[in-house]
């Protein structure tokens, strides 16, 4: 174990240090990006494992952008992260970018740059059977709700409402917990509920209450790159110019949000 | 110099006893007052027709056009299947690396120097008495997963490191197999062998070894099983083997009720692979028992 250590040591200190993005990048004729396949429809798998939805078609434009920029063809490596690794994983130099529904949080950009300006934005609701009498978010004080592990909003909620809060990994384990009666309603991401209430399924729910933490989704690169920032931020700008957030909306079957129609407005002319 | 011209021989097709196993007359676990039952075959199919009901039943409750839950299921199963194969693999060369380490870490918990054994006797109990989970981590966050080797840059992918952090639990078990087969076989062995003028290295390669290999290979099986089904743990620290896929495909069919149904075929895989391993290595253990 201690020779281990001692490798581990040596392998880290000859680590490659991690130079500009871009330069990386034209060098390798790659990049990697952190991105989700466990967020449908953001980010998921189609049959054959190829990841798809709004977020992927965002970073096949990036690709674009950048192979006009450097004049070659660049490769893409899609790289599956979780909410507990997608940051270290940048850091760590392991991706170039972050594109992975990662909110706009301070601390967060303690350690990452998070480029400006955010290209989505949710907030938090939740999602109850018809039945069930929720109408204020006072409403929910003290009672059992699930919620998905990891969540930006579950510590802060749990404290003010006094929740007794049941958490799942997967989306799929919070929605089965909520459909088998284990708990009263979920605290879910707004613009994944309401693409999901779509669905028959899912026709005796509804979303209960006003979505409140409004809150944006940044991509994210490593710190102190400003050449790479510089670009990312012109692209999220021209994305909000041309309205390519509400087109992928539409596409992706996502009730366009309000956030995506303002931030249009305030690009368009800019 | 065999172990069976020392004791006495046991006619053929004779079945050998089996330490800890129940005669065949008691029925009933003295201690849980349960029946004795072995997994069998039968055990793996009503498992899947169980699987198949619940699949079909899924399918009516719901009454949508779209695809069945066992549609989806055969939807899903060739990336499933990239994903077992993936578990496969990480498993074949965690046991391989494992072994080829474990093998000499036995071997030097039974040498003459005293440092060489008590180094090798503490590595092996640190290692087999971790949670694997833990080396696991470990053995993730401490390779990077880049590094330059002589100008050349090597990228070291996720399920690499992982098949190297669960090699580790692997060797120390292989260790105290080789160890415990090696010291199974009777002091008389080693003195017989002495008075024929042979070193203990000869002793060793030429007379301990051949005997014991077959007492350890059942338990080496044993182990292979168990590494296999370890190896989805990878999915904690982000691999894409079969469960990190079943979860993305749940995700991506954003269908509640294909929950169970996918992780009921994700376990008929496993199931179909390893059980075979268990009837053969209870076979192994049969035919290859020796008494004393």
């Amino acid at each position: 174990m201690a020779s281990l250590a001692a490798a581990g040591a040596l392998f880290g200190a000859t680590a490659a240090e991690a130079g500009p993005a871009l330069d990386k990048i034209s060098e390798r004729g790659k990049m990697a990006v952190c991105s989700k396949v466990d967020y449908r429809p953001f980010g998921y798998r189609d049959t054959d494992g190829t990841p798809i939805g709004l977020e992927h078609d965002l970073i096949s434009d990036v690709q674009l952008r950048l192979e006009k920029k450097l004049g070659k063809e660049i490769e893409v490596e899609r790289i599956p992260v979780i909410a507990a690794n997608r940051i270290q994983f940048l850091e760590g130099g392991k991706c170039d970018l972050l594109i992975a529904t990662m909110t706009d949080k301070p601390e967060r950009r303690q350690t990452v740059a998070i480029v400006e300006p955010n290209y989505y934005s949710s907030g938090v609701n939740v999602m109850a059977l018809k039945s069930v009498k929720i109408e204020a978010w006072d409403d929910i004080k003290g009672q059992r709700l699930c919620s998905s592990q990891g969540a930006f909003w579950n510590k802060d909620l749990q404290r003010k409402y006094n929740l007794d809060l049941l958490t799942f990994a997967g989306i799929a384990e919070t929605e089965q917990a909520l459909r088998d009666g284990r708990c009263i309603g979920l605290l879910t991401d707004d613009s994944l509920a309401t693409s999901r209430l779509k669905d028959d399924r899912w026709g005796d729910f509804e979303l209960k209450v006003d979505t409140i933490m409004d809150a944006s989704w940044g991509a994210a690169i490593q710190k102190g790159d400003e050449e790479f920032y510089a670009l990312m931020s012109e692209t999220i700008a021209d994305w909000h110019r041309s309205g390519k957030i509400t087109e992928l909306e539409n596409k992706w079957g996502i009730k366009p949000t309000p956030w995506a129609k303002r931030m249009h407005e305030q690009y368009k002319n800019m | 110099m065999h172990n069976s011209s020392t004791t006495p021989k046991l006619g053929r097709g004779q079945p050998m006893p089996v330490v800890g196993a129940p005669p065949k007359e008691r029925l009933f676990c003295r201690y849980t007052g349960l029946p004795f039952t072995r997994i069998t075959l039968w055990h793996g199919c009503i498992l899947l027709v169980t699987l198949l009901l619940m699949a079909s039943g899924a399918a009516a409750a719901t009454q949508t056009d779209e695809l069945s839950v066992l549609g989806t299921l055969i939807k899903w199963t060739p990336l499933l299947f990239q994903g077992f194969l993936l578990n496969l693999l990480m498993s074949a060369l965690a046991m391989g690396i494992g072994t080829a380490i474990g093998v000499f870490l036995g071997l030097a918990q039974i040498s003459l120097m005293p440092p060489v054994r008590t180094s090798s006797w503490l590595l092996t109990q640190l290692l087999r008495n971790s949670p694997w989970l833990v080396t696991l981590f470990y053995v993730m966050y401490l390779i990077p997963f880049e590094f330059e080797v002589f100008g050349v840059l090597v990228i070291m992918p996720d399920w690499v490191k992982a098949t190297f952090g669960l090699s580790l639990p692997v060797l120390a078990n292989v260790s105290e197999i080789v160890r415990g087969g090696i010291q199974s076989i009777p002091e008389t062995q080693w003195e017989a062998s002495t008075s024929l003028a042979f070193s203990r290295k000869q002793t060793l390669w030429m007379i301990v070894i051949p005997q014991c290999l077959k007492r350890m290979l059942p338990p080496w099986m044993n182990l292979y099983a168990i590494v296999t089904m370890a190896t989805v743990l990878g999915n904690i620290v982000g691999v894409s083997e079969a469960l990190t896929l079943t979860r993305d495909i749940l995700a991506s069919e954003a269908k509640t009720d294909m929950l169970l149904p996918m992780y009921g075929y994700i376990l008929v895989f496993f199931f179909l692979y390893i059980y075979p391993i268990s009837r053969l290595t209870i076979y192994l253990e049969r035919k290859w028992t020796v008494k004393g």
